[in-house]
């Protein structure tokens, strides 16, 4: 029924990600979690498979002694995500 | 939650993360707000206290003045506790970065007018009239930025303060026409306390308050 949307977005957990970042400049795996209440295992798996698409760009650091993880959206995930929201109308009309 | 989901729902997910981005306010955001206000406040009112103190021992006052020096240890904690603010933040929105350059552009604005205002006095040998504007200029720039602050986040006790300051400068320069010289000047500094803890403490505690709350 979706063949023209994205298989990468149109996916509950992943398009929530991509719709904050796209609000925000950049964002923390903890406010991520915190916005989208999924747990840290899921959370991680879905920014990796974001990250591996080139839809977002993963920074880990270190914050003392506590790693950080701060991800921000890609021009090719802005493109991505514009094209599913077209496609997305499309249905919808 | 990465189950396969419908179109309206889809657009529910979309419309629902962006306003949560959206109406974000982070812990903490309005300390700076206060941090300036009442240092700023509680200079300007130690500079009124000391120019009593020197006018009650026949000194001149101009030496009270030396009192704004302070703002430079002031400006280093600032400097050192944003740093750590952005280094904690678990987000930075595209309105933070805006708000960010607003102030930058406040700052180096206000050093580009002081180095105006002692460069041409110290040329001319005309200092009286040039020192007048030092405080209605200053608090007309914050104005400028709070009012554009408050439109960005959208937040009205910014916008009241936005016009206090405005107000508060044209008060100032009118109280050199009311009172002089001497009585005028002290009261351009009691209104630039007012004007910081109208403009900036109370707005700062009031989105505190807010962010305090949006957290519970």
């Amino acid at each position: 029924m979706f063949k023209d949307l994205d298989p990468l977005l149109h996916s509950q957990l992943r398009l929530a990600v991509m719709s904050l970042l796209l609000s925000v400049d950049e964002a923390d795996f903890v406010f991520l979690k915190e916005q989208t209440g999924a747990t840290s295992g899921n959370l991680s798996v879905q920014i990796d498979k974001l990250n591996e698409a080139g839809y977002i760009k993963v920074q880990k650091t270190f914050q003392g002694k506590m790693p950080r993880t701060v991800c921000k959206i890609t021009a090719k995930g802005v493109n991505a995500f514009d094209k599913y929201v077209k496609n997305l109308k499309s249905y919808i009309k | 939650m990465d189950t396969k989901f419908t179109e309206q729902e889809s657009l529910a997910v979309i419309s629902e993360m962006i306003d949560r981005a959206r109406n974000n306010v982070q812990k903490g955001a309005g300390t700076f707000m206060i941090f300036w206000g009442a240092t700023v406040a509680a200079i300007a009112l130690l500079n009124v206290a000391l120019v009593c103190i020197l006018w009650g021992m026949s000194v001149s006052a101009n030496y009270s003045f030396h009192v704004w020096w302070l703002m430079l240890p002031a400006w280093a904690v600032s400097f050192i506790l944003k740093h750590k603010t952005d280094r904690t933040a678990i987000v930075k929105t595209h309105i933070d970065k805006v708000i960010s350059s607003v102030w930058k552009a406040f700052g180096i604005s206000n050093a580009i007018f002081l180095l105006m205002v002692f460069g041409l006095s110290y040329s001319l040998q005309e200092y009286k009239h040039f020192f007048y504007l030092i405080n209605p200029i200053i608090i007309l720039l914050t104005g400028i930025s709070e009012f554009i602050t408050a439109n960005m986040c959208r937040f009205r006790p910014f916008l009241h303060g936005a016009i206090a300051m405005w107000a508060g400068s044209l008060a100032c320069a009118l109280m050199i026409i009311l009172f002089g010289n001497g009585n005028g000047v002290l009261a351009q500094f009691i209104i630039v306390a007012a004007c910081m803890i109208i403009g900036f403490v109370i707005p700062g505690y009031k989105l505190n308050k807010l962010a305090k709350e949006n957290h519970v």
